[in-house]
């Protein structure tokens, strides 16, 4: 594989860099859309992600990256004796137009018309196993593809029916959407399964613009000498993570941060329970990231955005707007 | 005839200019392609010898708008697999790197394919994509592809190419490529690359990255080490004058400057010292304008991303373009077939593939024939979904906005929210003064709907035929393409401007009686909305000439509007 563009050498989109690092540090916050304008790193980020993660133990060639040699997966139950190795965690992409046999999987016409053998051949879903799918123009995917997304995002499995083959396999996968507002509109359905929702926009601050060129270039010329001067940093935010996965699970919350979470979400309208949900995880793998053990006010203010951001009953002509009332609640709320 | 050999015996500067592109592709693939405006014409095939002798000994291969998956990610071969009696596989156009793209009539790809070939520009699955675009006025390629391509250029006005010579560069490229990146280019020239490409209003930050890697194939194909103000110059006129959105505001610069520079190419470039250099940004800016098309400001427009929302939904070829849904593939199904329907060879393999062997012995046929039964054959389904468009035609003329405008574009609004939560396509047009415009072909971007309704000004006559005029060309056009229009009219029926935009009431009122009586053969489904201060006759016998439903506007909240719209669609729909 080639070698990509370090994650850390990605000049601002600060808010974009951060939900992909928390819904890494807790893959159960959910997915993360991205809207914003075409060149503005998007795509350079989530492709980056694949080498800046933490690398996966999972048994060797195995497509479903099972953790270990098991009886529920078609390929490790073939398997007399596990080897397990060390893998670079998944990021798949889903091209626009990919039809449903690439994205659920199908019959191997190959051992089929070879050995007359029936076998499973993984798609895409098999693929993105315990990573990231990735789907850039998300809003422009066809709508039968999407069903199939969101049904596998919400049970973490995907079940296939077709040509005589009654698979089910794991997949338990971070979605990533990306795309143009301009272009379409992403249905209400899939926004709503997204854990965050960040906008991006390309820096109007021209050094910050000068700055990306530079780096840019200087990859470019010796991307070998680049990414060694990078290294430190990956591993730095690579060990970062690591640590807030293991001291997640001990950051604690405290009900009167609980009632706030609740009472913001009152206050702007949010439909259903994800809004209160996705804060909580979103501000508990926050906290962890900042080495806390307890999640502080400041933290659901970090945080509220992305988590809210795509959640408010709004008119969809309503084009600014939504932050400026999220911010506003949250003024209200967390500093009273 | 003059003017061709007028042009032969000088070469003009485009052309000029595109010959560097070529060298700096050859000589750096990192550029990644060019795309080329141009009708076919003689220019365009003397173009693609040149394009082949650039980037040899790269082979050609065309992606067109209804190339297979399999033609571009390769599989197995079914066909030879059955010829050959054994499994053979194909390499498809991506992930080989003997070859380059063209793609032909890039104008008409979809969003789907340009998302594909973008995936496989990113991924460095190929080497160049070389965009032919035949479009006409305001065709164009898709902006995620034309993004991703250092260079484009319009040739439609050029009678003439040049002959490239490229054996020179060919003979040394290894030697100019190892070169390439040690070509050292000063910290001033590489921030101005940026500082230009936002003045020129050009977002996305592939651009003066193209810029900064163009400058320097083309100093390494001089043989220099450093970068010269030419090279610099030149680098900003190919990567980011075709990508401006805006000129930037700076003091009236001058033309003859550029020409000079452009005359002068070879001799001042020696006394360049690299490192004390100082470009004055009007130089930059003039270099730039030369390059700009004479209709700057109607190009721009064409070229800013907001445009790319008509084709976003394009499906391949011609006329259904806008917006087609006609056909999106379901699953295929098992079915009696018959020579009008399409097979589906994939599924129909593999539905017979599990019961290959048992065949074979039932059947004692040797073992490497595929035995197929009828009830194997699998059909290709599509399905015709066809979407609503909405049209509104809205009245603003003086004496409606007085009136009402305001609470009509309130109707208007929430209609949208609607139309959104549906899934419809809307259009907008306005009529005012003498004439209709058509403020939003048919689409499904509400911000822009929005947008363009917000602005929509108040005034003028009352010119109901050109209006009506526009909506059934719309409807029409939609029709072809597989949607369902809808026009929704809002007016106070007063006519006093006929089609010709002469203030006339008679003619104006027979006007617009013919295009009701227009609407009503073509059945299209409509529905006036007087925005009178009281329900009013003219609405009403408009209503009635078009066969049209009759709302009143002082009774219609915007809910019973949205109703009233949809259920008259319905009915249309169920009666046809």
């Amino acid at each position: 594989m080639r070698d990509t563009f370090p994650f850390t050498a990605i000049v601002g989109q600060h808010e974009m860099k951060q939900a992909l690092i928390l819904a890494a540090i807790d893959s159960s916050i959910g997915g993360v859309l991205v809207l914003g304008d075409r060149g503005t790193g998007k795509s350079t980020i989530v492709r980056s992600l694949a080498s800046l993660l933490p690398k996966i133990r999972a048994e060797e060639n195995c497509p479903y990256n099972c953790p270990k040699i098991n009886n529920q997966c078609d390929f490790c139950k073939k398997k007399q004796e596990g080897k397990v190795v060390q893998k670079t965690s998944p990021v798949v992409d889903l091209p626009l137009g990919s039809t449903e046999d690439r994205v659920v999987g199908s019959l191997d016409i190959e051992a089929a018309l070879k050995n007359g053998e029936k076998n499973f051949e993984p798609g895409l879903l098999a693929r993105a196993n315990r990573g990231f799918l990735y789907i850039d123009e998300v809003n422009l995917l066809e709508d039968h593809i999407v069903d199939l997304l969101l049904d596998a995002a919400a049970s973490g499995e995907n079940l296939v029916e077709r040509e005589g083959m009654s698979i089910r396999h794991q997949s338990k996968f971070v979605l990533i959407g990306s795309g143009n507002p301009e272009e379409g509109e992403l249905r209400p359905q899939l926004l709503d399964r997204f854990g965050l929702s960040v906008e991006v926009k390309s820096p109007e601050d021209i050094d910050e613009r000068i700055e990306v060129v530079k780096r840019r270039d200087e990859y470019e010329v010796n991307p070998k000498k680049f990414l060694r001067n990078w290294l430190p940093e990956e591993k730095k935010l690579r060990e970062k993570i690591l640590l807030a996965r293991k001291l997640i699970k001990t950051v604690t919350i405290s009900d009167q941060i609980l009632k706030k979470c609740a009472t913001l979400c009152v206050e702007i309208g949010a439909d259903g329970l994800r809004g209160e949900l996705t804060l909580l995880r979103t501000a508990r793998a926050y906290a962890a990231f900042n080495g806390r053990r307890e999640v502080e006010e400041n933290h659901l203010q970090e945080i509220c955005l992305p988590a809210l951001r795509h959640r408010l009953r709004k008119n969809p002509l309503d084009e600014a707007g939504s932050d400026v009332r999220i911010s506003r609640a949250v003024a209200g709320i967390l500093n009273s | 005839m003059k003017r061709k050999i007028e042009l032969s015996a000088k070469t003009s500067p485009k052309i000029k200019l595109l010959r560097k592109a070529f060298f700096a592709l050859a000589v750096d693939p990192f550029l990644k392609g060019i795309n080329i405006r141009s009708r076919a014409s003689h220019l365009r095939s003397q173009l693609s010898i040149e394009i082949e002798k650039a980037l040899y000994p790269l082979k050609p291969s065309k992606i067109h708008g209804q190339i297979t998956d399999f033609d571009l990610y390769g599989g197995i071969d079914i066909s030879n697999s059955i010829k050959e009696k054994e499994l053979t596989k194909r390499t498809g156009i991506f992930g080989n790197p003997s070859q380059f793209i063209y793609l032909a009539m890039s104008e008409r790809i979809g969003s789907s394919l340009a998302g594909k070939i973008c995936l496989a520009i990113d991924k460095r699955q190929t080497s160049y994509v070389i965009s032919l675009d035949e479009g006409l006025e305001d065709e164009r390629t898709p902006y995620s592809i034309l993004d991703r391509l250092a260079f484009a250029f319009d040739l439609n006005d050029e009678r003439q190419l040049q002959r490239v010579n490229l054996s020179k560069i060919r003979d040394n490229l290894p030697e100019i490529r190892s070169r390439l990146l040690k070509v050292h280019i000063s910290e001033k020239m590489k921030n101005q690359f940026s500082i230009t490409a936002l003045a020129l209003g050009i977002t996305s930050l592939r651009a003066p990255i193209f810029a900064l890697r163009t400058a320097r194939a083309l100093a390494a194909i001089r043989g220099k080490s450093f970068v010269s103000k030419n090279d610099f110059i030149m680098a900003i006129q190919l990567t980011l004058a075709h990508k401006a959105t805006q000129i930037p505001t700076i003091q009236e610069p001058q033309k003859q400057e550029e020409e000079q520079e452009e005359t002068n190419d070879t001799k001042n470039e020696e006394n360049n010292d690299p490192n004390e250099m100082d470009i004055p940004q009007e130089m930059i800016i003039s270099a730039i304008e030369s390059t700009l098309p004479k209709d700057v400001l109607g190009e721009m427009k064409l070229l800013s991303p907001k445009k790319d929302t008509l084709n976003s939904n394009a499906s391949g070829s011609g006329q259904r373009k806008l917006g087609n849904r006609r056909g999106s593939p379901k699953p295929s199904r098992k079915m009696p077939f018959d020579t009008s329907k399409r097979l589906d060879l994939i599924s129909t393999l593999r539905s017979a593939a599990p019961w290959q062997k048992l065949r074979r012995e039932l059947h004692g046929s040797p073992d490497n024939s595929i035995i197929i039964y009828k009830d194997d054959l699998f059909v290709r389904q599509y399905e015709e979904k066809s979407d609503r468009l909405i049209i509104f035609t809205v009245d603003a003329s003086g004496s409606n906005a007085i009136g009402r405008l305001g609470e009509a574009k309130g109707a208007i609004e929430y209609l949208l929210g609607e139309a959104y939560a549906n899934r419809d396509h809307v259009s907008l047009i306005a009529f005012r003064g003498t004439k209709a415009e058509v403020l939003l072909p048919a689409t499904r971007s509400l911000v822009q709907a929005k947008k363009k309704l917000a602005d929509l000004p108040g005034g003028g006559g009352t010119p109901i035929a050109s209006g009506l005029e526009k909506a059934v060309e719309i409807s029409i056009t939609a029709r072809n393409k597989g949607l369902t229009p809808t026009i929704a009219i809002m007016t106070d029926g007063k006519a006093n401007i006929s089609l010709e935009g002469q203030v006339d009431k008679k003619q104006a009122l027979s006007d617009s009686e013919n295009f009701c009586m227009v609407i009503q053969n073509l059945k299209i489904p409509a529905i006036v909305i007087d925005t009178s201060n009281r329900p009013q006759q003219p609405a009403k016998d408009l209503a009635q000439k078009a066969n049209a439903k009759y709302i009143p506007m002082p009774r219609a909240d915007a809910k019973k509007l949205s109703n009233a719209i949809s259920k008259s669609s319905n009915e249309f729909h169920t009666n046809q």
